[in-house]
């Protein structure tokens, strides 16, 4: 008998069974599953931008509004001038066809261990948590939340919902299940020494949004 | 590891002396319990929310062979291979084969307390791979040689001077020359040394906080960033799981991450929240070449039959231990096994035997403050209560207790022979004490008399005064 076997096998035996559900009950199951009911949601205020402001200012994630996507550009350039990092960006290829500045070396891709700083655009961004959603795909490598010391985010104010229930709809709109979904919300923090909060543990120590007007 | 249960009261006591546990102890216990409190206050919803995944759980778990199934069949889907392990032997197998299948050299590790659980890191070493810890909590017990003192706070029993001790002896390799002592300068050596052994490493394995029965994906909760790292940048992933993990959808899940963030470190959400499934797709620029996730029964299937069903409910957010002042004491180690506190005690009897754990259900005070905050609502003391029933019946409890528990049986179905059993030697120490008062120590009582005095009995029994004044016509 296979470990399969045995593990399915106690499991059944454990609810009273000696097979799988009858085919009525999975139809039922199925039909449950199809349904995606929603539990009680806390409450979160009605404007959706300052809901979204004051979680990321919560998690000490920065937040910096701009006219549209084409000003992020210029907006990644002062970022790097701002913090003194070396003017070189790993971008997602999302945002390969903006007119980067010359200053600013780019490199669209996946991020490589001496990138200091990750630009990416985003599926949409959470107001009840401050979260920002970063499905992977081709044109969004996941490194680039994780592996640089410095997250820019590229964020249009339409991409932003209420609950975390309603990415979940978004997520399926996308078609087949992508290998990964970052919902980040904040730079990465530890409390493993004396449960004392520090910021940069192993990902990004700051993040920055950029907010598009559209 | 193996359990030292058995040991539980020699443990405890050394616990209780051991003056820098007990200072890096009451530091973390007043921070988890207002950190969770805070969380809390501003969710009114926080009960009706509480109930209600209480009755999810309890639906995925009454269909958990039709669930996992289904999320064995979209991993499949999304490109992953599904293993299954009965027991912990068979997990830890399954996980070495594949690493040397693929020509492993170095395993980074994600905190997984089913890892734990099953001895994984041994297991890996034993094989030969270089295995490293990366959770900064695992890593630093990785160090010491220890393991874990509480399930989401791994070295929260070490000091900043022990960690800069750990750094200091241990990072000599790697270049560090002097001694660090504030806290940014140890995350940032951790961070440093820890960077190439994410980029080094040929497997990945890390744990799961939720399986998702409808798309395959497993929801992977952490701070530091380290979880994904290890998820994304080696050629293999592996995850290990327990089979109670699975729920329907995420619709289903999303109150329990709610639950469990606020419950564990009092945040609304944690840093990172991912959802994983599947090696890297077609077109992706990272991401691994395999995926693995192994379900680990290990004693649970035997749990969904028997008395201890609703602790399967558990989501592992260490409440019950932040708020239980025996753990708050002395601290995880002294449990003896991977789980601490009221939950290590109701699961560490189910799944190394009550014989070694069954000191483990009576480190209770009964004061039920582990069954109030836990939010999955587990009935953690009555659980405690049928261990201790279960190990009085098989004759596990010491000899002391037995005839003491006879004893007083004895006396408790014979009024008149209890009464006057308490009353005479009322009567004789009210006369003994009459002088000072109070005593210092008192033969049978001398754990009692240990820390404080005895005040001297004055007066009769209240039976005795309550005679007395009915008859005085009161």
């Amino acid at each position: 008998m296979s470990a399969r076997d045995t593990v399915l096998g106690n499991i059944r035996a454990a609810l009273g069974r000696d097979g799988p559900l009858a085919d009525e009950q999975r139809q039922q199951l199925r039909q449950r599953v199809a349904e995606h009911r929603r539990s009680t949601q806390p409450q979160v205020g009605d404007d959706l931008i300052a809901a979204l402001k004051a979680g990321m200012q919560r998690v000490q994630m920065s937040c910096e509004e701009i006219d549209g996507i084409a000003a992020a550009p210029a907006a990644v350039l002062a970022f790097v001038e701002r913090h003194g990092l070396p003017a070189v960006a790993a971008i997602a290829p999302a945002l390969a066809e903006l007119d980067w500045p010359a200053a600013l070396a780019v490199h669209s891709g996946a991020a490589g261990r001496d990138h200091q700083l990750g630009v990416t655009a985003c599926l949409c961004a959470v107001a009840e948590t401050g979260s920002i959603v970063l499905p992977s795909a081709a044109s969004s490598p996941t490194t680039l939340n994780f592996l640089p010391e410095n997250h820019v985010v590229v964020l249009r104010r339409s991409q932003v919902v209420r609950h975390l229930e309603d990415v979940w709809p978004l997520l399926r709109g996308l078609g087949a299940v992508p290998r990964a979904v970052s919902i980040n919300t904040g730079p990465s923090r530890t409390a493993d020494i004396e449960q004392t909060i520090e910021i940069g543990a192993h990902g990004p120590r700051r993040m920055h949004v950029l907010l598009a007007r559209e | 590891m193996q359990p030292q249960s058995h040991n539980f009261a020699d443990n405890a006591r050394r616990a209780l002396g051991d003056h820098k546990l007990r200072q890096a102890m009451g530091r973390a216990k007043d921070g988890f319990i207002g950190k969770r409190a805070a969380a809390i206050a501003i969710v009114p919803e926080w009960q009706r929310i509480r109930a209600e995944a209480k009755e999810l759980r309890s639906h995925a778990q009454d269909n958990l062979d039709y669930y996992l199934e289904e999320y064995e069949a979209q991993v499949q889907a999304n490109g992953g291979q599904v293993h299954w392990a009965a027991s912990a032997g068979d997990a830890c197998q399954a996980i070495v084969d594949i690493c040397q299948r693929v020509g492993a050299r170095t395993v980074t590790k994600g905190k997984s307390m089913v890892g734990e659980e099953v001895g994984l890191n041994q297991a890996l070493e034993a094989a030969g791979f270089e295995t490293i810890e990366t959770d900064l909590g695992e890593y630093i017990i990785q160090l010491a040689g220890e393991p874990p003192s509480h399930i989401i706070a791994p070295a929260v029993h070490k000091t900043r001077d022990e960690v800069a001790d750990l750094f200091q002896q241990n990072h000599r390799q790697y270049g560090l020359t002097e001694r660090l002592n504030d806290r940014p300068a140890l995350v940032d050596e951790a961070r440093r040394v820890l960077r190439d052994k994410f980029l080094a490493a040929d497997v990945g394995i890390t744990g799961a906080n939720f399986l998702i029965a409808e798309s395959g994906q497993h929801v992977l909760i952490t701070n530091e960033g380290n979880g994904d790292l290890t998820s994304c940048l080696p050629r293999v992933h592996i995850v290990i799981t327990g089979i109670e993990k699975v729920m329907p959808t995420l619709e289903d899940t999303t109150s329990l991450i709610r639950l469990l963030d606020a419950s564990a470190t009092g945040q609304q959400i944690s840093n990172y929240t991912s959802l994983y499934s599947g090696p890297k797709r077609a077109g992706d620029l990272d991401g691994p070449d395999e995926f693995h996730v192994v379900l680990v029964d290990n004693g649970r299937s035997r749990m969904l039959g028997g008395a201890f069903r609703e602790m399967l409910r558990c989501i592992r957010c260490g409440a019950c231990l932040n708020h239980c002042p025996v753990y708050g004491n002395i601290g995880g180690h002294a449990y003896g096994w991977v789980y601490p506190g009221p939950m290590g005690s109701v699961i560490t009897p189910i799944m190394v035997g009550l014989e070694e754990a069954a000191s483990l259900p009576n480190a209770c005070t009964l004061n039920g403050r582990c069954g109030e905050v836990c939010p999955m609502s587990i009935p953690l003391p009555d659980l405690l209560r049928k261990h201790r029933e279960t190990a009085f019946r098989e004759g596990l409890a010491s000899a002391g207790t037995r005839w003491g528990l006879a004893g007083w049986a004895f006396l408790a179905r014979r009024p008149r022979l209890y009464q006057l059993a308490l009353r005479l030697p009322m009567k004789l120490m009210g006369l003994l004490g009459r002088r000072r008062g109070r005593f210092r120590k008192l033969p049978l009582a001398a754990a009692w008399t240990a820390g404080r005095d005895m005040p001297a009995p004055q007066g009769d029994t209240f039976m005795a005064q309550w005679a007395k004044r009915r008859g005085g016509g009161a």
